[in-house]
């Protein structure tokens, strides 16, 4: 270390510190902790000055990555550095100016944090330097604050709540956050103060950047002391009175970062207001997506579901299901509640909800997802119900044919005889005639775990399948009926070529292409190579080559009665609902 | 080439396919024939029966007992009712003593055992003893017309290289190997019609003789078809022989000469050939299916749903083509008082009748055209059905649905029908959403006009109105059309060998039916050249229709006019 010491003072008397400093932390990554403790030690004995090198200006144009090298290398000598509590203060609102709009701008006030933790009068200092040139030192007030308090809370909460009323506004803001992050450390009559000066803020303030910081202090003092409730719930229904994006972008953080369980009570509040969501924030969809699927986690399917119901019939024609993929993902492993969602979603009559299942099943890579219908919900309905909802599931997930045909099969011991004699139609035209694939042998290995009701229909099914694939079998040989060798050529070109270019559209975005470059094999099933160890020697290796495929089964009917398929699907979709688009 | 012609004298599997071609052959060796095979009964035993010299020597009787394939034990003296020896006895103890004709009574006669293949090993003792027999006895002789001496016949007489042009057997070799790319195979055919009825055959002898290979030639390629399980190629050529032969016969109808009776002849044997062919094609291969939900569609193995489309509306046109062919038959046999015939004829076409209806129910994509030029079809079919008024519900039925999905498939931008032909621009279309692209692929238009035509006539005011209102919600652009022959048709429309005809345009669609058909009708008034069709003039209509099909031409209003007519 003393070598490298001794590197660094020589750097210093050059002038060339920081680009030393810069070529050592790349030059290994063992070294960052020798580095961090020559530097501490240097500067401590007063052989550098750390903190005047950093302060100079223009160090970004020096390019992104030595500046926020060096400047990360403040960040973790800074809690054990000696120096001047100004001149620290005005080295660190020096290097966030610097950074600008980048993400790791304000990465240095928790390190400036520690710094001022480490001794209480650091704080205290720089509360007065603060003070006097609040608006200055803007950026500095959240940690001197949350610093402060952690020897000395009450001076520095009322110090907090004094800003509060500043007349800058983002004074206020700031101040306000600060109340949320002070260490209470459980003392009741602190946070009981703190939650006054808030509901006090809210009571007299307009401005819904800073109701919303205000919530977001709210929340975080219901998170230290959880017998705050209900007055933070009567806070909360007043802030969220005014619907205001920014009020409901932060409602959708709180949402989202949910550390603790919110109380039933604010949840179905928070819920409500996220209802009113705009659809072109993306950002508060992903937060509400994130929250909801912890409501998942946590087994509160139920509000999820209604959630979901109402946003999407609210935005029916900006948002679709496919803006929640966290909770789709979730929706599609559970298989009870998927198959709820199904029922529910169909029953309800409405082409959004049907057109949200549809994408919901779209969003899966698994195709053979089953299904079974939610008898509670299908009970007490009228006659005619069950029939309905399979249409929906044939009209919605045809091109899901396990799904569509587990669900059905489940349908049946509940369905009436006039509802069976069409939905036994259904299996056979389009179902197993349009899957021979896949679809019999799903039934053939299910039917022994059916109802005696059921397995007659899949039986009769069945049979007439076999009937028709006789007839079929027996039309397969007539020569005359091929399409001409030309056609046949013309339409593989045409395909070859369809392919062609989905491939290459497909192999700009692949993410492989972009990680590994690429080698062609002409020939042979692997690849030899040879591969130099540490020790320069050459090893061979052979590589086996592997092959990936892929096989989807196109409906026949695609091909045979197009025509039905797609009149079909929206027939089936539309038929009964309440609206149409 | 001596190969190729027993190979399809060998696969002759009926007696009357045999005896299809001899009279021909024996015409042109020089022979009278005196007694032609009548269908489904010998005379006395006797199926051809002819007089005059031949290599060299005197005048003889030639009498022919006709037997497909080989002949052995069975054919010779077996149950059969067509077998040899039961068939000379009737021709020594009936034929010659009461039914050889006066002139030829004094004549040596001689017995021609014919059959396609050869004399077993094992009959032949028998047969031989037989006509020693009968020789010694009556003084006749026998003559074994086995299938070597007929192909040397035929290839001698018929398709020797002097008559022929050199590239003629290439091509016959060429299409007859090509059976299983039936196109190609057709391509070929169709050079060797081009060749064989060529124009600078001009003789009215050398005209019977053409007719007569064209009409062999289409024999050997049928069988050879029929053998490969393939009768594609055969089916194509025989429309196109028909229609070239009659472009050749029709300056013949008029005269009432040897030779003219010669030449009209040998063109009903080619479209006796050709309706041999519709009735294997169809009877055969076809109806048993057409009950079948979508066994003929899945037997297309399609690479998409054009094949589908293209193949079924195409096998639609066939079977209303060959309906309106037996209808064609019956009518004659009407008019000839032939009631057994009528009968059959008229069981017939119920079944063409069912078979169409069957075909559209259980291959639901005929009620989906792709193309415009499927109003041929959709014509042929519709104008065959509604020759019997049972059928005009169905009718309705089917054009109904059909236009429901025309216009469904037209608002999704699905494949609607377009003006399109090429089966690259079919697959692709619709290439786009563009209103512009839809503009272009439906900008004019036989389909709508033809189904409204019908419509109209038929009294389906549902359908005629819902034409009207979407040519006025989505085809202002789309010029409705009909197209009538006109004074160069008859020169060009049985070869189309240029274009011809003319279109009648902008129709009254948006007037009332009666308005509309009144339009359409009276340009038929105005139109003479429709009845001056030699087809027509000689009472030979469906060749018109064939021609429409196997060309492509839209079927002349006319034709929907007879309908009203009743005629």
């Amino acid at each position: 270390m003393e070598k490298l010491k001794e590197k660094l003072f020589k750097a210093q008397n050059q002038g060339n510190l920081l680009e030393i400093i810069y070529e050592i932390n790349n030059s290994s990554d063992n070294v960052k902790q020798t580095l961090n403790k020559a530097l501490i030690s240097l500067h401590n004995e007063s052989k550098i000055n750390i903190i005047a090198e950093l302060r100079k200006s223009s160090l970004r144009l020096k390019g992104n990555d030595f500046f926020f090298s060096n400047r990360l290398i403040l960040e973790e000598v800074l809690p054990e550095i000696v120096a001047p509590v100004d001149e620290v203060m005005d080295c660190v609102r020096h290097l966030y100016i610097e950074a600008g709009n980048d993400i790791a701008a304000s990465w240095i006030f928790e390190a400036f944090k520690k710094y001022c933790e480490v001794d209480q009068l650091r704080s205290k200092n720089a509360l007065q330097i603060i003070e006097i040139s609040v608006e200055k030192w803007l950026c500095l007030i959240i940690p001197v604050i949350t610093s402060g308090s952690k020897h000395q809370a009450s001076e520095f909460l009322s110090k907090a709540i004094l800003f509060t009323q500043h007349e800058n506004i983002n004074v206020r803001l700031k101040a306000i956050f600060a109340i949320g992050k002070i260490n209470y450390d459980d003392n009741s009559v602190l946070l009981k103060k703190a939650l006054e000066s808030l509901k006090n803020i809210v009571n007299h303030e307009d401005d819904c950047r800073l109701l919303s910081q205000a919530m977001n202090a709210v929340y975080s003092l219901y998170v230290i002391d959880e017998k705050l409730k209900s007055e933070i719930i009567q806070i909360f229904k007043k802030i969220l009175t005014k619907n205001d994006e920014i009020i409901l972008n932060t409602t959708s953080e709180i949402f989202r970062f949910q550390n603790i369980k919110i109380p039933e009570e604010l949840l179905d509040i928070i819920l409500e207001a996220l209802k009113n969501i705009n659809h072109q924030n993306t950002t508060s969809l992903v937060n509400i997506d994130y929250g909801l699927h912890k409501l998942l986690e946590l087994k509160q399917e139920e509000k999820v579901i209604l959630f979901l119901e109402y946003v999407l019939l609210k935005n029916e024609k900006y948002l679709s299901i496919g803006n929640f993929s966290s909770a789709i993902r979730d929706i599609l492993n559970n298989n009870q509640l998927l198959s709820k969602l199904v029922t529910r979603w169909f029953l309800s009559k409405n082409i959004s909800l049907g057109k949200a299942i549809g994408d919901l099943f779209m969003s899966s890579h698994s195709k053979d997802i089953q299904i079974i219908a939610d008898k509670d919900l299908l009970t007490k309905q009228p006659e005619g119900t069950c029939l309905f909802v399979v249409k929906k599931v044939i009209g919605w997930l045809f091109n899901r044919p396990i799904s569509c045909i587990s669900f059905i099969i489940s349908i049946i011991d509940i369905a009436n005889e006039n509802e069976i004699d069409e939905i036994s139609k259904l299996i056979f035209n389009p179902l197993l005639i349009s899957f021979p694939g896949r679809v019999p042998p799903y039934l053939i290995k299910n039917k022994s775990n059916c109802s005696p009701k059921t397995q007659i229909i899949i039986d009769g099914a069945l049979n007439k399948f076999d009937n028709f694939q006789s007839d079929i079998k027996a039309a397969i040989d007539i020569p005359e009926l091929l399409p001409s060798q030309t056609h046949q050529e013309i339409y593989s070109r045409y395909f070859n070529q369809k392919f062609e270019d989905s491939l290459k559209t497909a192999q700009k975005n692949s993410i492989i292409n972009k990680i590994a470059s690429k080698s062609v094999l002409l020939y042979g099933h692997k690849s030899i190579d040879y591969i130099q160890d540490p020790n320069n020697d050459l090893h061979r290796v052979e590589i086996p080559l592997k092959s990936f495929e892929h096989s989807i089964e196109i409906p026949n009917l695609e091909y045979l009665d197009p025509f039905a398929l797609d009149y079909m699907a929206v027939v089936f979709r539309l038929e009964g609902c309440c609206e149409l688009k | 080439m001596k190969l190729i012609i027993k190979e399809y004298l060998a696969t002759l599997k009926e007696r009357d396919e045999l005896d299809a071609i001899l009279p021909d052959l024996l015409s042109e060796i020089g022979l009278n024939v005196f007694t032609r095979p009548n269908r489904g009964s010998r005379q006395s035993g006797v199926d051809v029966g002819a007089n005059g010299c031949m290599d060299g020597k005197d005048e003889m009787v030639y009498l022919f007992a006709i037997k497909s394939g080989d002949l052995d034990r069975d054919s010779w003296n077996g149950k059969s009712v067509q077998a040899l020896r039961p068939s000379i006895e009737e021709i020594i103890d009936a034929y010659i003593p009461t039914r050889l004709p006066l002139e030829h009574k004094e004549k040596p006669i001689v017995i021609c055992l014919c059959f396609g293949g050869v004399i077993k090993e094992t009959v032949r003792l028998e047969v031989e003893g037989y006509q020693e027999n009968i020789s010694k006895k009556y003084g006749i002789k026998f003559e074994e017309w086995n299938g070597d001496k007929l192909a040397n016949l035929i290839l001698t007489n018929f398709l020797r290289e002097e008559l022929l042009p050199k590239k003629f057997q290439s091509y016959l070799r060429k299409s007859l190997s090509l059976l299983d790319e039936p196109e190609a195979s057709y391509k070929h055919f169709i050079n060797i019609v081009k060749m064989i009825l060529r124009s600078d055959v001009k003789k009215d002898k050398e005209i019977a003789t053409a007719l007569r290979q064209l009409n062999i030639c289409l024999w050997i390629l049928f069988s050879w078809c029929r053998e490969a399980n393939n009768l594609e190629a055969a089916f194509l050529s025989s429309e196109f022989s028909v229609l070239y032969a009659w472009e050749t016969t029709k300056s013949f109808l008029t005269q009432k000469t040897q030779i003219s009776s010669q030449v009209i002849s040998s063109f009903e044997s080619i479209l006796q050939v050709y309706q041999l062919i519709c009735t294997q094609f169809l009877e055969v291969k076809i109806f048993p299916h057409v009950d079948k939900l979508f066994a003929l569609s899945n037997a297309v193995r399609p690479s998409c749903e054009v094949d589908v489309n293209l193949k079924l509306f195409d096998v639609l046109g066939r079977i209303a083509i060959s309906g309106i062919w037996n209808y064609w038959n019956l009518q004659k046999s009407i008019k000839n008082n032939n009631s057994d015939q009528s009968h059959v004829l008229k069981s017939k076409l119920q079944l063409y009748f069912n078979s169409i209806k069957q075909l559209i129910i259980n291959n639901p994509i005929l009620f989906s055209p792709y193309k415009d030029d499927q109003a041929i079809e959709i014509a042929l079919a519709t104008w065959f059905l509604a020759l019997d008024s049972r059928n005009h519900k169905f009718i309705h039925d089917w054009l109904s649905e059909l236009i429901l999905r025309v216009f469904f498939n037209f608002k999704r931008y699905n494949k609607y029908p377009c003006i399109f032909r090429s089966y690259s621009q079919l697959i692709k279309h619709p290439e786009s959403n563009l209103e512009e692209y839809r503009m272009e692929a439906t900008s004019a238009s036989i389909l709508y006009p033809t189904i409204a035509a019908f419509s109209a006539l038929l009294g389906f005011e549902d359908i005629y109105k819902e034409i009207q209102n979407k040519k006025e919600e989505l085809l202002k652009h789309c010029n409705f059309q009909f197209w009538y022959p006109d004074e160069i048709s008859e020169t060009f429309f049985y070869t189309n060998s240029s274009m011809h005809g003319a279109a009648l345009s902008h129709l009254f669609i948006e007037k009332s039916k009666e308005e509309f058909l009144n339009q359409i009708f009276k340009e038929c008034k105005e139109n003479h050249f429709f009845e001056e069709m030699s087809a027509n003039k000689y009472g030979i209509f469906p060749i018109v229709l064939l021609g429409c099909r196997h060309f492509r031409l839209p079927i002349p209003v006319h034709f929907i006019k007879i309908l009203k007519d009743g005629s």
